[in-house]
């Protein structure tokens, strides 16, 4: 018998997983944007930049990989830890500069808003939450797969979240 | 009715609102970007201070024009045309750079890409990639094959089609300027 805590556990796993796979894709698909960032934005020197930009899409997909594969404690503390530590600096950054690009999700165009940081926010309390209500093994699979698509729309959302929330405020008319 | 039946088609309902979601949002992005896209560059208007990067080199350049005379060219590899312009624009190059005008071939296709295109026809520490962002705002219509003259001051003087009047000016005035150098000597 799955219970409520089961299911919103797994729900959180399975998001915190499949935002981390988005992430770590976005950053391949713009690689040479997201390693000229580090440079433009964050004032990593070029040659430590070409090593950190693939140390991070490495770490986002072996943190990806322990939270949807059989190590899900171990990889929510390293998605927290990644999390919590990405929002400090750019918070930071924001806070300082005013104009940073984050490009965390491959929205490299746009420079860093409000809403990226609250989402990030929310990313980090549902990281606590997922920890916080710990894995159960034995979730029936096809419990685990309406988990999934239900995870795969909080991923939607939250990676459009500035999108989003600029057009859901947009007065109409 | 089974429990994993319902379950299943929850699952379905939850992926289709996702995908829903993903599309609406990149139709709503793709009308923004269609709102937003930079217009055609006018003569006489400054060329923007966009950078690129050349292609098997590590630094940017910026910004492309340099101040210094400068020929910025648009060929992609999907066009039919362009692959029949490398052996003009290459024959081009030494004449350009002894009359003082850099070349560039600008391209925001990936790498790889534009080495099986240019298969040595043309020398890829000319071509400059940029991001596809930089490169519309050069070349609003992704015109191929086509080129900006941009003067020192970073001013735009010529747009075209490669191979129209002021193409095939800026050719003979390069073929030209050979022989008028030997006469001066």
């Amino acid at each position: 018998m799955i219970t409520p805590p089961m299911f919103i556990a797994e729900i959180l796993r399975y998001f915190v997983g499949l935002l981390l796979l988005a992430a770590a894709v976005a950053k391949l698909r713009g690689f040479d944007g997201f390693r000229a960032n580090l440079t433009e934005s964050f004032g990593v020197g070029a040659a430590y930049g070409g090593l950190l930009a693939p140390a991070v899409v490495l770490a986002e997909l072996a943190a990806a990989a322990l939270v949807l594969g059989a190590a899900v404690r171990p990889g929510m503390w390293a998605a927290l830890c990644m999390f919590g530590l990405f929002t400090a600096l750019l918070g930071y950054k924001f806070y300082t500069q005013s104009v940073v690009r984050c490009g965390c999700f491959g929205e490299a165009e746009r420079a860093l808003s409000g809403f990226d940081l609250l989402r990030n926010a929310l990313v980090i309390a549902a990281i606590a939450a997922g920890l916080a209500l710990g894995h159960t093994a034995g979730v029936p699979p096809h419990a685990a797969i309406l988990a999934a698509a239900l995870a795969t729309i909080a991923c939607v959302v939250t990676i459009h979240f500035h999108e989003l929330a600029v057009l859901l405020g947009r007065p109409h008319g | 009715m089974d429990e994993r039946i319902i379950y299943l088609v929850l699952a379905v309902l939850a992926f289709a609102v996702a995908l829903n979601l993903k599309l609406t949002i990149a139709v709503l992005q793709a009308g923004r970007r269609e709102r937003n896209a930079p217009s055609p560059l006018l003569v006489g208007e400054p060329v923007p201070p966009v950078s690129g990067r050349a292609v098997g080199q590590r630094g940017l350049r910026w910004p492309v024009t340099d101040g210094q005379p400068v020929a910025l060219l648009f060929l992609s590899s999907r066009c039919p045309k362009c692959a029949g312009k490398l052996a003009e624009l290459e024959r081009l190059l030494p004449a350009a750079q002894r009359a003082g005008l850099a070349v560039w071939l600008i391209s925001h296709e990936p790498a790889w890409r534009l080495r099986r295109f240019l298969g040595g026809r043309f020398p890829l520490s000319r071509v400059l990639r940029l991001n596809r962002r930089d490169y519309q705002l050069l070349n609003a219509t992704a015109a191929s094959p086509a080129y900006l003259f941009v003067n020192d001051a970073g001013v735009l003087e010529a747009t075209g089609l490669i191979g129209d009047d002021n193409w095939l000016a800026l050719r003979a005035q390069l073929s030209d300027a050979p022989a008028m150098e030997d006469q001066a000597a």
